[in-house]
């Protein structure tokens, strides 16, 4: 749980300064060839999209996929009320 | 929507007829790969799409032919704060987060078919389910019209003529649509998906390299801008009012865009977790290879083509593409190949929005409320049926609105609609505490909210967008509701 509200506060600072508040709306600064505000806010979103694939490499583990059970021939389909299977509520369920 | 008519000969007109044929060849191999007549081997490709393929159909799903012609318009007329683009897209990815992991094995193990199977099987509520479908199916279907009328444009475009072009080009693109969709199901869109993705993934790549050989370094339209006063805004930081836009704008699509449902079902489609992890990972990238250079390209063409009004700067793209191709013959096939990009990226949307509503309709309302004990096979039949019909529907609506595009604009609220179901979805996934009753009423709630704003002309109040007023009506209900409800139940307190 601590982990995903370090998580959760990561994207929440790295979105924060994506978007350029503390910049003065008159600077001229020119930081590789576009305006200052335009280079610090890309370069935030590419550690957002780092960020999101650490997340997704290194830590959609295991205790993500637990519930998985091997898919076969035997995979039913919800096609009617019947079909359902025992419920979410389970034991087994997440 | 531009002209291309001076652009273009016959012999770029036939690459591009040849290229379009392509996609009925690679539908009728689809069509041949099939294993049965199964809902999920039509819908989900038998869940085995591998990670090239995966990657391709999200990217040519996800990017429209809005991103190459409206966003180029949108940088053009606002400047570098259109940036933002680049953050809502990439919140696309980091919202998937919230639920794709649990989603995936889930689905693969209820064999799940729509984001509705999700539903139905974690509130055990067909209500829910049946709500959540017809805003589903109410947004695509508005998303399938404005792609219909945007290919009937193109067409108009590379043959020049009026609006009897405009309905044989929407007719026509509709029903080889129709049919490659209808032989192969997912794997006839993911396979011609993959291909599309790759000429506009291509395309954006040329685009850049010939807009910095045709107009220079970026620091020379940076400079210009800042040294004219009249367009010096457009370089400048964004003013309060429009940072709040922004954030608006990030959790909205993100959100949003996070639960088409043509991108959930290609999470359910995903050949294992680890395609799945490795072709979102991919795609957390892939906004900085598009909307970066949609915003380069439209603000490069403020200087080199000042003073455009609102109509005038829609035919942006194609005052770029008249500029590099006068050059050089190679600049004219770069070009051609670009038109290419620009109708695969339509097209691409186009089909997957149309499989997506097809199975929503025969899956969700049809198996579940009319006939429960259909067989697959006529399901599967019935679902085609459904395809043909919607997309006879939608292009003759898309014939008529020719000229009529604001009603298209009115009915555009799918992302006001589409973020309701977050908290089911994203909170639902994880919090075995949310109760149906709180998920219903917050849903109703939530798009009442958005609606009155909407209709009071409120689509965006203080700069946030409707459906984030009713989003936050939504999870307090959502949330309040299932306290509440498990306070006065302690054996659901698990």
């Amino acid at each position: 749980m601590q982990k995903h509200v370090l998580t959760l506060i990561v994207y929440f600072l790295l979105f924060g300064f994506a978007i350029p508040w503390y910049w003065p709306r008159d600077t001229q600064l020119i930081l590789f060839g576009v305006p200052g505000w335009v280079t610090t806010s890309i370069l935030f979103s590419v550690l957002i999209s780092l960020f999101t694939a650490w997340n997704l490499t290194q830590k959609w583990t295991k205790a993500d996929m637990t519930q998985s059970p091997p898919v076969g021939k035997n995979t039913k389909s919800l096609t009617s009320q019947e079909d359902i299977p025992p419920g979410w509520h389970d034991k087994n369920s997440p | 929507m531009p002209d291309f008519t001076t652009l273009l000969g016959n012999g770029a007109k036939i690459v591009i007829a040849l290229y379009i044929l392509s996609l009925l060849v690679i539908g009728w191999f689809s069509y041949r790969a099939r294993r049965d007549d199964s809902m999920r081997d039509f819908y989900l490709a038998g869940g085995g799409l591998g990670l090239f393929v995966l990657v391709f159909t999200l990217y040519a799903t996800q990017y429209s032919g809005n991103t190459l012609i409206g966003f180029t318009a949108k940088s053009y007329r606002t400047g570098f704060s259109w940036i933002m683009s680049l953050h809502f897209m990439t919140a696309i990815i980091v919202f998937y987060l919230l639920y794709a992991p649990r989603l995936y094995p889930i689905a693969r193990s209820r064999g799940y078919i729509t984001p509705a199977d999700y539903l139905n099987d974690r509130f055990r509520s067909r209500g829910i389910a049946l709500i959540a479908s017809i805003i589903m199916i109410l947004g695509l279907a508005n998303y399938l019209l404005a792609q219909l009328i945007a290919m009937g444009h193109v067409v108009a475009g590379i043959l020049g003529g009026d609006r009897l072009v405009f309905t044989i080009g929407v007719v026509t693109l509709a029903l080889i649509l129709v049919i490659y969709e209808t032989m192969g199901g997912m794997r006839a869109v993911a396979w011609t998906d993959a291909f599309q993705g790759i000429v506009l993934a291509t395309g954006f790549i040329i685009l850049l390299v010939l807009v910095f050989r045709e107009f220079g370094p970026m620091s020379d339209t940076t400079l210009a801008i800042l040294d004219q006063p009249e367009i010096r805004t457009r370089a400048a930081a964004p003013s309060i009012p429009v940072m709040r836009e922004w954030l608006s704008y990030i959790l909205l699509v993100g959100i949003g865009g996070a639960l088409y449902p043509q991108a959930i079902q290609r999470i359910y489609s995903a050949r294992s977790d680890t395609v799945l992890r490795r072709g979102l990972t991919v795609m957390a990238f892939l906004p900085l290879l598009t909307t970066v250079i949609a915003l380069i390209v439209g603000v490069m063409a403020i200087i080199q083509f000042p003073g455009l009004n609102r109509g005038q700067s829609e035919q942006v793209l194609l005052l770029v593409f008249n500029q590099i191709q006068s050059g050089s013959l190679l600049g004219y096939w770069l070009v051609v190949f670009l038109i290419a990009a620009v109708l695969a990226a339509i097209m691409s949307t186009a089909d997957s929005a149309l499989l997506s509503i097809s199975s929503m309709f025969t899956h969700d309302i049809y198996s579940r409320f009319i006939s429960p004990n259909a067989p697959q096979a006529t399901l599967t039949r019935l679902g085609r049926a459904c395809s043909w019909s919607l997309i006879c529907l939608l292009a003759f609506t898309a014939c008529l609105l020719y000229e009529g595009i604001t009603l298209v604009k009115l009915l555009d609220r799918k992302f006001d609609m589409l973020v309701q179901l977050a908290p089911a979805f994203m909170i639902g996934i994880r919090w075995r505490r949310m109760q149906p009753l709180p998920v219903m009423l917050g849903i109703i709630t939530g798009l009442i909210t958005a609606g009155l704003l909407v209709s009071l002309g409120y689509g965006k109040l203080y700069n946030i967008h409707a459906g984030l007023y009713g989003l936050a009506l939504n999870l307090l209900v959502v949330t309040g509701g299932s306290l509440l409800h498990t306070g006065r139940t302690p054996q659901n307190q698990d």
